[in-house]
């Protein structure tokens, strides 16, 4: 009964529904991208650990004076209180032969803190052992991105590649595959016109890269280990405080340090922001679609007077003639709920296919935008539904 | 044409006495009934006539539990109404009364089976029996195979035999027409009408308003209205009232003679 009338006005019902449609689908999007995106940061959280952080220099390989030495590190074991476990990281780049041909690879030279304080994930092989770091035979781990994009495989240990560097090659075989949730904040600290330019990362203890630079590896940035999550922000001011007094740099500031809880804090703020923001358009979409509704019943009333004084004479109620206008005026809103939460499972979609993010339908948000809208449908259909079911039987036959 | 007087029992159907209905608008009072009596005993068949303005549209209404009256007494079958609430009366309309109106009044979304249906809607009937009984009452009209089709592809005679299986799916004691001919060619008014007849020879009691003498024909009774008074009330197709100055003669030897 209710519905013959929406039909009857395909059109005009649409329209209608828009306000809705577009409110639940900005609302179903931004909830699941942003849970997705919640999502990543909680998986980087977990392979790094929750007491690690990063200390950066602003040195890169063409500017090396801000680099850390062997003394700062010593320094920092010694002096910062609470600090379990220092790795030192050496950045280059260099090219790489492989039996796929050769590609342009970003260098991280590490030693054997570096697993322990990052906790990588080991994708296929093994990652490096003790003996790796001393060993004159060079041994590489491979990032899972890279191996994917060079070999389109990750059973690739055992490959043999050769690095070159500087007119000076270094043969070396690939031992494994890892994940290590460091690798994109490490990358931050490249120039940008390297990180375009090259196509991998690729592990390699500092030893090898030692070997194949002909000289010290550059180290740009430290990455520390904390007794505990509490301890990380006194740690990184200490290691802060040494480092400029021993370089006499405190006027410039060259270092800076950044824990993992302050990126996951800093990326958690702007998912919020962007959630609160788009949150109140779809807000403030809904209810101007609420309002949308409640003008169309209003017309709607007017234009149906004479059906609703007939209704009234074949024997319908107040109640009954109250009843069919909200269910006229839910049936709109819930349906542009549905249709919006479809619509922003799309869109959520195609945000993912773009920027490789999962977003994360929950029902929760599912519920909430259909929700939403069947409620926008009663608050906004009483009122119409009242000036329906007010309406005398036979002024309202009378209307012509 | 006339038909058979059938048995009419004991207490009226309709008992409305000294019915007054003023109509409001701003400072002007308009008094449309000025104390009319009506006593419409079961399976009669009677026309309310008079011309435009003489209250017997009102007068229906009153009838119809569609407006309420100012002073009076209204019993429907055995019942005073007068007082009962508005879902009491719309549930009484919905048990008593069948309404057939001259411009049809059918939901031009709904097709001719949800139309008939609809007043089984309000009487709580469940949709299979609905859909069994408006099919049932469409066949009676003829009109069965058009069943599916909206009211906008059928004509007015077939329209207003939809309305008239509407009024009757709900078994009413009292069937109420409103110039159901007014808009229908003389060949459509003509079986309209023998329908109304055949429905009143099986027990409906029908009161029809009409100004056309033609229609009032097909009735026994025919119960004049001018300016708010009933002027005459007559058996048979003799009854004639000429214009609204003859009646005014009248009125004051026929008011309260019903």
């Amino acid at each position: 009964m209710a519905r013959g009338a929406l039909r009857a006005n395909k059109m005009r019902s649409f329209l209608t529904m828009l306000g809705i449609i577009v409110g639940v689908s900005a609302v179903v999007t931004i909830l699941s991208v942003g849970q997705g995106a919640r999502n990543l940061i909680m998986e980087q959280f977990d392979t790094v650990g929750t007491a690690s952080s990063m200390v950066f220099s602003r040195t890169n390989i063409f500017n090396s004076d801000d680099a850390f030495t062997e003394e700062d590190l010593k320094m920092l074991r010694s002096r910062v209180p609470n600090l379990v476990r220092v790795a030192p990281m050496a950045s280059d780049v260099a090219q790489m032969r492989t039996t796929r041909g050769e590609h342009t690879v970003f260098l991280f030279g590490i030693d054997e803190n570096y697993d322990r304080i990052t906790m990588s994930e080991t994708v296929a092989g093994r990652l490096f052992t003790p003996r790796d770091f001393d060993s004159s035979m060079a041994r590489i781990v491979l990032s899972a991105d890279s191996a994917a994009r060079i070999y389109n495989s990750y059973n690739v240990d055992g490959e043999v590649v050769t690095l070159i560097s500087g007119g000076r090659y270094l043969n070396a075989t690939v031992v494994g595959v890892s994940r290590s949730g460091f690798q994109k904040t490490m990358t931050q600290t490249m120039p940008e016109e390297m990180l375009r330019q090259s196509a991998a990362i690729v592990y390699i203890p500092l030893n090898s890269m030692r070997q194949l630079l002909g000289n010290e590896p550059v180290i740009m940035s430290l990455a520390l280990l904390a007794e505990d999550v509490s301890d990380v922000d006194a740690v990184n001011r200490r290691s802060l405080e040494l480092l400029h007094e021993r370089h006499k740099s405190a006027d410039r500031e060259p270092y800076r340090a950044m824990s993992l809880t302050d990126v996951m804090e800093q990326a958690n703020t702007i998912i919020d922001i962007v959630t609160i923001f788009i949150g109140a358009v779809a807000a403030i979409s809904l209810l101007v679609g609420g309002i949308g509704v409640m003008n169309i019943m209003l017309v709607s009333v007017v234009e149906r007077t004479r059906e609703i004084g007939l209704r009234k004479a074949l024997g319908a109620t107040r109640r009954d003639i109250l009843n069919q206008f909200i269910i006229e005026s839910v049936i709109l809103t819930t349906l542009g709920g549905l249709i919006g939460a479809i619509v922003g499972v799309v869109i959520a979609n195609i945000i993912m296919y773009i920027t490789g993010l999962k977003p994360v339908f929950t029902p929760v948000s599912f519920l909430l935008a259909v929700g939403f809208s069947v409620s926008v449908g009663l608050f906004f259909g009483i009122r119409p539904a009242m000036t329906a079911a007010a309406l005398n039987p036979i002024d309202a036959l009378r209307n012509e | 044409m006339t038909n058979p007087q059938n048995i009419a029992s004991t207490t009226p159907l309709v008992h409305l006495t000294d019915c007054v209905k003023v109509y409001r608008t701003g400072q002007v009072h308009l008094k449309a009934l000025k104390g009319v009596d009506l006593t419409v005993h079961r399976g009669e068949m009677t026309a309310i006539m008079g011309p435009s303005g003489s209250g017997k549209s009102t007068l229906m209404h009153i009838v119809g539990l569609l407006d309420e009256m100012d002073e009076g007494q209204y019993i429907l079958n055995g019942r005073e109404v007068q007082s009962l609430t508005d879902n009491e009366q719309a549930r009484a309309r919905n048990a008593e009364i069948g309404f057939v109106f001259q411009s049809f009044n059918l939901l031009q979304s709904a097709n001719l089976r949800d139309n008939v249906a609809l007043p089984l809607i309000y009487a709580g009937v469940p949709a299979a029996e609905r859909r069994k009984r408006a099919e049932s009452m469409l066949e009676r009209v003829g009109l069965l195979p058009w069943a599916e089709h909206r009211p906008g592809e059928i004509s007015g005679g077939q329209k207003q035999r939809v309305a008239i299986a509407r009024a009757m799916i709900n078994r009413p004691s009292l069937l109420l027409a409103d110039e159901p001919t007014g808009n229908l060619d003389s060949k459509s008014g003509r079986e309209i009408m023998e329908l109304f007849v055949e429905l009143n020879e099986m027990g409906t009691t029908v009161i029809l308003i009409t100004h056309d003498q033609d229609i009032a024909a097909y009735t026994r009774r025919i119960l004049t209205i001018v300016d708010g008074f009933v002027v005459s009330d007559s058996d048979g197709v003799d009854a004639v009232i000429g214009d609204g100055l003859n009646a005014e003669a009248t009125v004051l030897e026929k008011v309260h003679c019903v």
